[in-house]
């Protein structure tokens, strides 16, 4: 395999000047964003522009404090001034080889700078890609039988948004009040939705789902993974950069990119190595994340599937019967193995304990050894040895 | 007559209020008023008391700018009347019954006169540095020995603050020759720069001191700047002859010479440092190593650190850190800012 | 649908994977003229180098507070901040003090009565009166 020449890619990804942009493009840009730039060849492009402006209009001479009030998110140059971003810096661990300014960049919003070139957006795809695939073998690898409502709900806990803003706040990122090129670079820049606003406006990006239009229709659990988002949810696209964004929609991008310029600069295993140590190192317990409506009679159409003995409930202690506080120990056994146990105040109420205790037993199986297909991109790694692959679900 | 009594029979309004502002109140009642036509009914008397309008008249700034548009003489003689006691006033020998002890109006009340603002003899600015202050040494020679020479009085010269750029030229361009007696010390470039210097150190004193002064208010701050790097390398052309070298023994030319080196470096000058001098060197060199002590901003020493200016996380910042620095950092100010425009109450 | 999945938001465990020191800042604050600065100005000039290479995840700030006490402050993830008055102290006294602001969390000072809390269930799991060792009456 050709080596990946990342050196090259981070340069582009780090002077927005070399970006491939249609010239009239540039153009428009070059009056509002290389005023403060040293270099003589964009001044020149710079005069240019202002000279096609109409000769009514007097040309006043900006202070340098003026023209980054007119920048919609600080200029390039400003990064390496910022105290509080190269502090951000050090507080991640990022690598070194990741510059200030990438960093600065990831810290912009699409609302708070429609640019591309300026903005995150580029970065968050990435990384927001990167994220959903090192999280998704994980979980498929580590608990290969877990039922996909659940995956989904592990998905959304470990990389959803929610998670992700709270990651923004445990990094010590702040908010910016309003994005602008005066605005420290080592805060987190976006335009503030008007209070009042809708949020379920956002239209659904039209995918290959048929009648998409019909909301009211049940979405079916495998039209969800072919045709949905990594949580389940229906792809939607909101108009940030009208409408402005929520700081937890700004804060997930902003982490997005942060993995994304990580994978970027310093190459796949510094990316893997940092979403191992911020993301998975957090605390999800998978057993809380279930939600059994008829237990026992999933847990009947299991032992069915794979032809175990019918289940059975059997008391193995009880107290107080009589009295006001009565426990029931119940577990339930097929043949002659107890599949689970579960203890309640009423003999339904611990048999379904005991039904959910044996199918989170049949579900939350998981390998002595775990290893995920992404290891084996590193050189002089063991080939793939096929993983355990599960029926799935019962289905009722 | 008991003190007590003839206070009861003196118009009151004499004593509660200064004659000035009785003065104001008749010129005031002459501009025919409503509220002042009430307020005279009210009281039954053509002289109404209390002041003119119940909110304390003029604002400082108004009364400021009257004061400065009236012109000073007319002032000046108001101030003559003011002052002056009634004609019936007897002087009081005791103080029982006195409501009040000296002038019946207040000091404060009073606008303020020509004595009353203070001009400091030395200027404000003060040097320093010892590129600034030989060359004023050296100014001050040439001129204490330029005075000596024409036998005028010797402090007249403080009278000129500044001179005339041209005439700064000469003198930096004249040398001096080392002499205890401080008598022929001067060694002029050209006979024409003698010319020059003679007639104009002749015109000084006491007739031609407006006239002088205007000249060296009219002088511009900029030509001056312009000029300054032209007279340092002109002095030092001239160094050789060194004004350094000269003594302050003679006690009148040593109190004329600190007196006018002290008002061209603008610098005080201790007892001791006076009483020790024994030569213009030993000035000089006190106030080069004053300048050198002069503590540094802890900010000017940390930004020249260049360790410390390496560090990213470090900011050091020259100036206190305000509510408003913060707003700004956070883009909050320009929110503020347009409110504030929008509504009217920032143009 | 047999089984729904329950939306959640993992928790942080700082120190498992990466950690996070919880001071995001410490801003120093010094007068020019008092005296009251003088080991502040001495800790500046000659320690504040060190500190700041050795702990790069600190943004740190140096502004002057004219006739004030000097003063250091930490600002910390949890949004609190911390101030400590150091006039008159010298040296190695603010070195202390700047330390103490460095590994401090934040939060307000409590007493812990338990030697450790966690996240995780207990491994040995809670004593049940129904299994082992039944009694019959």
């Amino acid at each position: 395999m050709k080596r990946l020449q990342l050196l090259r890619w981070s340069s582009s990804a780090l002077s927005p000047g070399f970006r491939t942009g249609s010239r009239l493009q540039r153009n428009v840009y070059a009056g509002l964003r290389h005023q403060s730039s040293a270099s003589p060849a964009l001044q020149a492009e710079n005069e240019s522009v202002t000279e096609e402006q109409p000769p009514g209009q007097p040309i006043r001479k900006l202070s340098p404090e003026e023209q980054r009030l007119h920048l919609p998110s600080p200029p390039i140059k400003a990064a390496r001034e910022s105290a509080k971003l190269a502090a951000l810096h050090g507080r991640l661990y990022l690598p070194s080889r990741l510059p200030l300014e990438t960093l600065a960049r990831t810290l912009v919003d699409p609302s708070a700078d429609p640019n591309p070139n300026f903005n995150n957006e580029s970065l968050a795809i990435l990384g927001h890609d990167l994220m959903t695939y090192y999280t998704s073998e994980h979980l498929l690898c580590t608990y290969p039988r877990l039922p996909l409502t659940v995956v989904f709900a592990a998905m959304f806990a470990y990389v959803g948004p929610k998670t992700l803003a709270a990651m923004t706040r445990e990094w010590g990122v702040e908010y910016a009040a309003a994005p602008g090129g005066e605005v420290d670079p080592g805060l987190l820049q976006f335009k503030r939705m008007a209070p009042g606003t809708n949020l379920n406006t956002d239209t659904a990006i039209s995918t290959t789902r048929p009648n998409p239009d019909r909301k009211s229709w049940r979405h079916s659990l495998s039209s969800r993974i072919v045709y949905d988002d990594e949580f389940g949810d229906i792809t939607t696209e909101s108009n940030t950069a009208v409408r402005g964004a929520t700081p937890d929609q700004a804060s997930a991008s902003f982490v997005r990119a942060v993995m994304g310029a990580i994978y970027l600069h310093a190459g796949r295993p510094a990316a893997k190595r940092f979403f191992e140590q911020h993301f998975l190192s957090r605390h999800l317990n998978i057993t809380e994340l279930f939600n059994f409506s008829q237990p026992a009679r999933d847990l009947s159409r299991l032992c069915a599937r794979e032809d175990f003995e019918p289940p059975v409930a059997r008391i193995i202690s009880e107290t107080g019967r009589k009295s006001r506080h009565p426990v029931f120990v119940v577990g339930i056994f097929s043949g002659k193995d107890k599949l689970g146990e579960g203890a309640g105040g009423s003999l339904m109420e611990a048999r379904s304990k005991a039904a959910v205790a044996a199918l989170k037993g049949w579900y939350l199986y998981s390998p002595l050894e775990v290893r995920v297909p992404s290891s084996t991109e590193e050189n002089g790694a063991a080939p793939w040895k096929p993983v355990h692959v599960d029926l799935g679900e019962v289905i009722v | 007559m008991h003190p007590s009594v003839r206070l009861l029979r003196q118009d009151l309004s004499s004593i509660y209020f200064p004659r000035s502002s009785i003065a104001r109140q008749v010129r005031y009642n002459s501009s025919d008023k409503f509220s002042e036509r009430v307020r005279r009914r009210l009281w039954g008397t053509d002289n109404p008391p209390g002041l003119k309008d119940p909110y304390g008249g003029q604002g400082v700034l108004e009364r400021r700018w009257s004061g400065r548009q009236q012109p000073e003489e007319a002032e000046e003689a108001d101030h003559d009347v003011d002052i002056a006691p009634p004609e019936d006033y007897v002087e009081a020998k005791t103080w029982d019954g006195l409501q009040r002890i000296g002038h019946l109006g207040k000091w404060s009340d009073l606008p303020p006169r020509k004595e009353d603002t203070y001009k400091p003899f030395l200027p404000e600015r003060k040097f320093s540095k010892s590129s600034k202050v030989a060359p004023a040494a050296h100014q001050a020679a040439v001129e204490i020995s330029m005075m000596r020479m024409l036998k005028k009085p010797l402090t007249n010269i403080c009278d000129v603050t500044d001179h005339d750029p041209a005439i700064l030229e000469m003198i930096m361009a004249c040398r001096i020759q080392p002499s205890d007696s401080w008598k022929s010390t001067i060694k002029f470039p050209d006979q024409r720069t003698k010319e020059a210097l003679i007639y104009v150190f002749d015109q000084l004193g006491p007739q031609a001191k407006k006239q002088k002064a205007k000249e060296a208010n009219e002088e511009n701050a900029e030509v001056e700047s312009e000029i300054d790097g032209k007279l340092k390398q002109e002095y030092n052309t001239t160094r050789k002859g060194g004004s350094q070298a000269l003594a302050l023994k003679n006690p009148l030319i040593k109190f004329a010479f600190l007196k006018r080196f002290s008002q061209l470096t603008g610098q005080r000058l201790s007892d001791s440092l006076i009483s020790s001098a024994t030569r213009v060197k030993h000035l000089v060199e006190y106030l080069d190593k004053k300048g050198e002590q002069a503590p540094k901003k802890l900010a000017v020493t940390l930004a020249e650190s260049s360790t410390l200016q390496k560090l990213p996380n470090v900011k050091i910042f020259k100036e206190r850190q305000t509510p408003a620095h913060k707003d700004r950092e956070v883009g909050r100010w320009k929110l503020i800012d347009a409110e504030l425009r929008e509504r009217g109450l920032v143009t | 649908m047999p089984v729904q999945g329950i939306r959640t938001v993992s928790a942080a465990r700082n120190g498992v994977g990466a950690f996070i020191l919880q001071c995001k800042r410490i801003d120093f604050h010094y007068c020019d003229w008092a005296g009251s600065s003088r080991g502040m100005v001495g800790y500046l000039k000659h320690r504040l180098e060190s500190f700041a290479k050795e702990n790069p995840q600190i943004e740190i700030r140096v502004s002057p507070r004219p006739q004030k006490h000097p003063v250091v402050k930490g600002h910390y993830i949890n949004g609190r901040e911390k101030a400590i008055c150091v006039r008159n102290l010298d040296l190695q006294q603010i070195a202390q003090k700047v330390n103490l602001l460095k590994e401090a969390s934040g939060e307000k000072l409590k007493r812990t009565k338990k030697p450790v809390t966690s996240m995780n269930e207990s491994v040995r799991g809670i004593w049940s009166p129904y299994h082992g060792g039944l009694k019959t009456v």
